[in-house]
């Protein structure tokens, strides 16, 4: 017990670990509150509820004298479109249920009673479920010779009703239904922190007895079998916490973006994925399953963790297996085809899609379902990891932190080979500081592996986020583009009032088609043509009138001296526009050069060495200073060299000419630039940021002299804006530095501010930001030159 | 004539007064620090190393072609004079031992005055050279990260002489190195002390014994001697006793004195016999035995024990 006890003083004494923890909660929350979306008409059918339930007669009433009224205004609408009406008919209904006129009594008891039809529906099916069963029962018990009653097939028949039976007594389907709930199973990305909790929490625990103090440990006499039992607890119990911990925040965001939960004690079956279910639970029973899912895979993680560091005895390599492994997972969840993609961690970790998915598989003939399988599955799963962890630690010993008996090294693998081994033999050595400094920042293990990382996610974020996306809109929207593109001109503007005219005839006349047919007066041929001709009208309604309203933008721009703002196809010049910030580049960024300073510090005796060498102050920070130079242009170049490729790939930007004011998006503005002057200045303002963003980075480095509060710092300065303005605190939107890194939106925002001039908040926050570089850089200066 | 002259040098950590009023002058030759953890050996080597401030006092140096000045005045005209080993060498694990060797060269401009590639010639000579003197040619091509402690140590004893410097300081130095290794490296400095100012700081006397010029005598940031060695040596003629007595009564007689050693008797083997710095005669049957430095140390440091303070 005792060693159990000193195991998880161990974790719980590792602040950074508790920070982690704290951080991670969170961040959980954040995102589960930010993704959970409210609908305040739960709380509106909840009280229709109430009253049809005192009165079905009076709401039902009340409802089609409603629905009466609709009909009426829809008919009067159709009167004056067809002349027959001076003044446009006015329509106001009742919101006697919410104090929101765009949530008027019409359309919640539409929605109510539509609801109560799906109860209906659902109750007829399941009747016809039972009594097939039953239907089928009776089969067996006339066509079996023999003891029909124990039949197999007899039993499972009527154990089929039965459950069925339990399944229509205990559902309510309500409108509003599982609220709460459906958003609560759904949230998936509880899954990546549980994840990390668990590698950094496994990490920790061996970590603590990595190095000299592990030979101590395993010379006692409990240091083996018992302390790997110990640490195995430890390990576990933090799993454990951390899955509940992350379920209570989620639980706690729902609760408070939704403001309730639905009734627990209704069936699982009221979720559309989980209808015709042959298992009678409720939401109440499923919680208590999702959680034990979580607690088991949690538990499970940590026990293949844990295998991964033992196994490789190298904490590098370790997580790396790790992170591995749930990648391996991930990809076989993704490209594996059909039923086989669900036998893997990933599909695990989804336990509401993966329950959702099979909800009527069962084994024996449904003598057990799969939810207890996958269970007890993942139980065995990390009973087995954790056996081999037990079984390995006990004879392999601790975990190495100078890799010195599994050592990676790729030029040993190298000096094997003849050729090599000549050319690495007497390679002649650099004495450049700089190429040292680039040596340094590189051959850090973690370094390499965090870009390798960063590359593939970011190749995967940019496959995405630069995807062609054609639909048939967007095709339509080409087509009336290759009349249009060009300046703005009387012929365009008239074509498009023509089609506009054209269109709306076609709409108008919808009704009064539809009454002939049904009347006789037109027949099938003639209705059918109009049809298609409506067809053609109602695809393309919403982009004429897009096209209508940028015309009347376009003939605004006179006024600001651009007399020829153009059309064009802006689909893709529009997504340009509205592209987010380059995340991955900032993170890579801040993560690279806040330790070109601080790293120096985290080794013993390094730096009093380097100060005192001739060359070791001015002349070092300054090849330090020009490593985040021209590390965070070489990094700026590929990645934006690899969006380039991508853009020009899968993106349509015509008329590079045009004056950027053609775009509603810069409205605000008064420039006179073109589109391409635009881009090569938004060019050289996003590398001068990014170049800002790494030398602040790098000075506040050299003035904390600790990575980690280096990065706290660093991301904090730069993210928490962005978090506050998410939040609501819209002021905040000015000092969030992610903003610089979009150029497009920047220039909105500083068009939108006016200070003096379009370019004045731009101009402003850049120089604030230089002058803060410039004054922390002489403060670093002289900190690290005195 | 080369002459580092300590002006005086007080350093405080808050209420703790690390170093008062220093104040020596060195010329080449080997000058040993020698005191416990904590008595301040460490902050003058890092004030002198323009790594920590000092809150009084200066320090002058001088040498041909450059006149007695404040060694913050002289900046980097100092610190190419300069070879400093730290108590904790942090080296870069992933570097091999050449490439820290290298880099080491770069940072100290070790040959600027040539063309590059004579410059290079001549860095890669002077790093065999050093790498053979502290026997760490074999891994040369090995990573810091898998080397022994004692290798390590030897690493940055390397990297400090690497150069040629005029003062070298180095902060224990022989830590985490065998008997063997110890001896080299002592006899390895001694040789090319000869026209250098060393500063040796230790708290392993054997290390000094027979090299130093001068013993520097450190307790809780105060010199309390400068002298030396033999001078030292003498001071405890006559304070060094040994006695045989019966194994049963050593712990009295730790109680009470100084013990430097225990050892059987090999005529008696139930009796044991001690070595005791005093100035009293701790015994009657005891007899006054040559002192080393050792014994001047133990004197000097060792007042107290459990608490209780020692015979003198």
């Amino acid at each position: 017990m005792k060693l159990i006890y000193f195991e998880l003083k161990k974790l719980t004494m590792h602040r950074l670990l508790l920070w982690f923890l704290l951080v991670c909660l969170c961040a959980n929350f954040i995102l589960c509150y930010t993704f959970t979306e409210r609908d305040d008409t739960y709380f509106y059918l909840q009280k229709i509820g109430e009253d049809y339930e005192k009165d079905p007669v009076q709401v039902t009433a009340y409802y089609e004298k409603l629905c009466a009224q609709n009909e009426e205004y829809f008919l009067l609408m159709q009167a004056f479109y067809r002349g027959e009406l001076d003044t446009e008919p006015t329509y106001s209904l009742p919101c006697t249920y919410s104090n929101d006129p765009q949530v008027d009594d019409y359309a919640l008891l539409c929605r109510f009673f539509a609801q109560q039809n799906v109860a209906d529906s659902f109750a007829k099916t399941m009747e016809q479920v039972i009594a097939q069963a039953k239907i089928q029962q009776s089969e067996i018990l006339y066509s079996y010779d023999g003891d029909s009653d124990s039949a197999f097939g007899f039993q499972q028949q009527g154990l089929m009703a039965q459950t069925y039976e339990g399944i229509l007594k205990n559902t309510k389907l309500t409108p509003g239904m599982g609220y709460g709930w459906d958003q609560f199973f759904r949230f998936d990305t509880l899954n990546i922190f549980l994840f990390l909790l668990v590698l950094v929490g496994t990490l920790t625990v061996f970590l603590s007895d990595a190095g000299n103090v592990g030979l101590i440990v395993r010379t006692a006499k409990k240091g083996r079998e018992r302390l790997s039992l110990a640490k195995i607890a430890a390990f576990s119990i933090f799993a454990l916490l951390s899955a509940l911990l992350l379920l209570l925040t989620a639980w706690l965001a729902v609760l408070l973006k939704c403001g309730a939960f639905s009734d627990a004690s209704n069936s699982i079956a009221i979720f559309a994925d989980f209808r015709m279910i042959p298992m009678s639970v409720s939401i109440g029973e499923y919680l208590l399953l999702y959680i034990a899912s979580k607690l088991l895979l949690g538990c499970a993680v940590a026990g293949i963790c844990a295998l991964c560091f033992v196994l490789l005895r190298n904490i590098s390599l370790g997580c790396t297996a790790a992170i591995g492994v749930a990648v391996l997972n991930f990809l076989l969840y993704q490209f594996l085809p059909d039923s086989a993609r669900y036998f893997n961690l990933y599909a695990l970790s989804r336990f509401t899609t993966l329950t959702a998915t099979f909800r009527c598989f069962g084994f024996f003939g449904y003598a057990v379902l799969l939810w207890p399988v996958v269970l007890i599955g993942t139980l065995a799963l990390a009973l087995c990891v954790t056996l081999l962890v037990f079984v390995l630690y006990r004879r392999r010993g601790v975990l190495s932190t100078t890799s010195r008996h599994f050592v990676f090294d790729v030029k040993k693998l190298f000096s094997k080979i003849p050729h090599f081994r000549r050319k690495t033999a007497h390679r002649p050595h650099t004495l450049s500081l700089f190429g040292y400094e680039l040596r340094k920042l590189f051959s850090s293990r973690a370094v390499t592996f965090l870009l390798i990382i960063i590359s593939l996610l970011k190749i995967g974020v940019s496959v995405q986020t630069y995807a062609p996306k054609t639909t048939y809109q967007t095709t339509l929207y080409a087509e009336y583009m290759e009349t249009l593109t060009g300046p703005n001109s009387q012929e365009k503007q008239a074509f498009i009032e023509e089609e506009y005219g054209k269109i709306q005839a076609i709409l108008s006349r919808y009704e009064e088609m539809r009454a002939a047919f049904f009347a006789g007066t037109v027949d099938y041929a003639e209705y059918d043509d109009y049809l298609k001709e409506y067809h053609y009208a109602t695809d393309r309604a919403d982009l004429i009138e897009k096209l209508r309203s940028h015309a009347e933008y376009l003939n605004t721009l006179p006024e600001k001296g651009i007399t020829d703002g153009y059309f064009l196809y802006d689909v893709d010049w529009d997504r340009l526009w509205e592209d987010s910030a380059d995340l991955l580049l900032i993170f890579c960024i801040v993560f690279l050069f806040s330790g070109v300073f601080s790293d120096e510090y985290s080794k013993d005796g390094i730096v009093p060495l380097i100060r005192t060498s001739k060359n070791g102050r001015a002349p070092v920070f300054k090849r330090k200073m020009l490593l985040s130079v021209c590390g965070a242009t070489a990094l700026a170049f590929v990645f934006g060299v690899l969006d380039l490729c991508l853009i020009l790939a899968h993106f349509r930007l015509p008329c590079v000419n045009a004056p950027l004011l053609s775009f509603e998006f810069f409205k605000d503005s008064a420039t006179t630039l073109t589109i391409l002057q635009f881009l090569t200045l938004s060019v050289f303002l996003r590398m001068i940021f990014i170049l800002l963003i790494a030398l602040l980075a790098t000075v506040t480095g050299a003035l904390i002299k600790n990575k980690l509060y280096t990065l706290v710092s660093a991301f904090g300065v730069i993210f928490l804006p962005k978090i506050a303005t998410a939040f609501g605190f819209g002021a905040m939107r000015y000092f969030d530095l992610t903003n610089t890194l979009q150029p497009a939106k920047l220039f909105r925002l500083s068009a939108q501010v006016q200070l003096g001039f379009d370019w004045g908040y731009l101009l402003v926050l850049l120089f604030a930001i230089s002058l803060i570089v410039v004054g922390l850089t002489l403060m670093a200066r002289k900190e690290y030159c005195k | 004539m080369m002459k580092l002259a300590f002006h005086d040098i007080s350093k405080s950590y808050g209420s703790n007064l690390a170093l008062q009023h220093f104040s020596a002058t060195m010329e080449p030759g080997i000058y040993a620090l020698l005191g416990p953890n904590g008595s301040g050996k460490s902050t003058l080597m890092n004030i002198l190393t323009d790594n920590l401030r000092a809150d009084m006092g200066h320090i002058t140096f001088e040498a041909s072609g450059i006149e007695a000045q404040d060694v913050k005045k002289l900046g980097v005209r100092f610190r190419e004079r300069i070879g400093y080993m730290p108590q904790y060498p942090g080296m870069y694990p992933t570097f091999t031992v050449e490439q820290f060797l290298w880099y080491v060269a770069a940072l100290k401009d070790v040959g600027a005055k040539l063309k590059r590639a004579e410059r290079r010639k001549y860095v890669w000579g002077e790093i065999s050279k050093l790498l053979d003197a502290v026997e760490l040619s074999d891994v040369a091509h090995k990573r810091i990260g898998t080397l022994s402690g004692g290798m390590k140590q030897r690493l940055a004893l390397a990297q400090a002489i690497l150069g040629d410097p005029d003062i070298l300081i180095l902060d224990e130095p022989t830590a985490g190195l065998d008997p063997k290794q110890r001896i080299a490296i002592r006899n390895y400095i001694s040789q090319i002390a000869l026209d250098k100012i060393v500063i040796f700081a230790t708290h392993v006397v054997s290390d000094i014994e027979f090299i130093a010029r001068r013993v520097i005598m450190l307790k809780k940031g105060v010199i309390i001697h400068n002298a030396a060695p033999q001078e030292l040596i003498a001071e405890m003629a006559g304070k060094v006793w040994r006695v045989c007595v019966p194994e049963e009564e050593v712990s009295a007689f730790q109680q009470r004195f100084r013990v430097t050693s225990i050892n059987r008797d090999e005529e008696n083997p139930k009796n044991v016999l001690l070595r005791i710095v005093s100035d009293v005669s701790p015994d009657e049957g005891a007899v006054n035995v040559a002192p080393t430095l050792e014994d001047h140390y133990l004197y000097t440091y060792e007042t107290t024990r459990n608490g209780a303070e020692l015979l003198l």
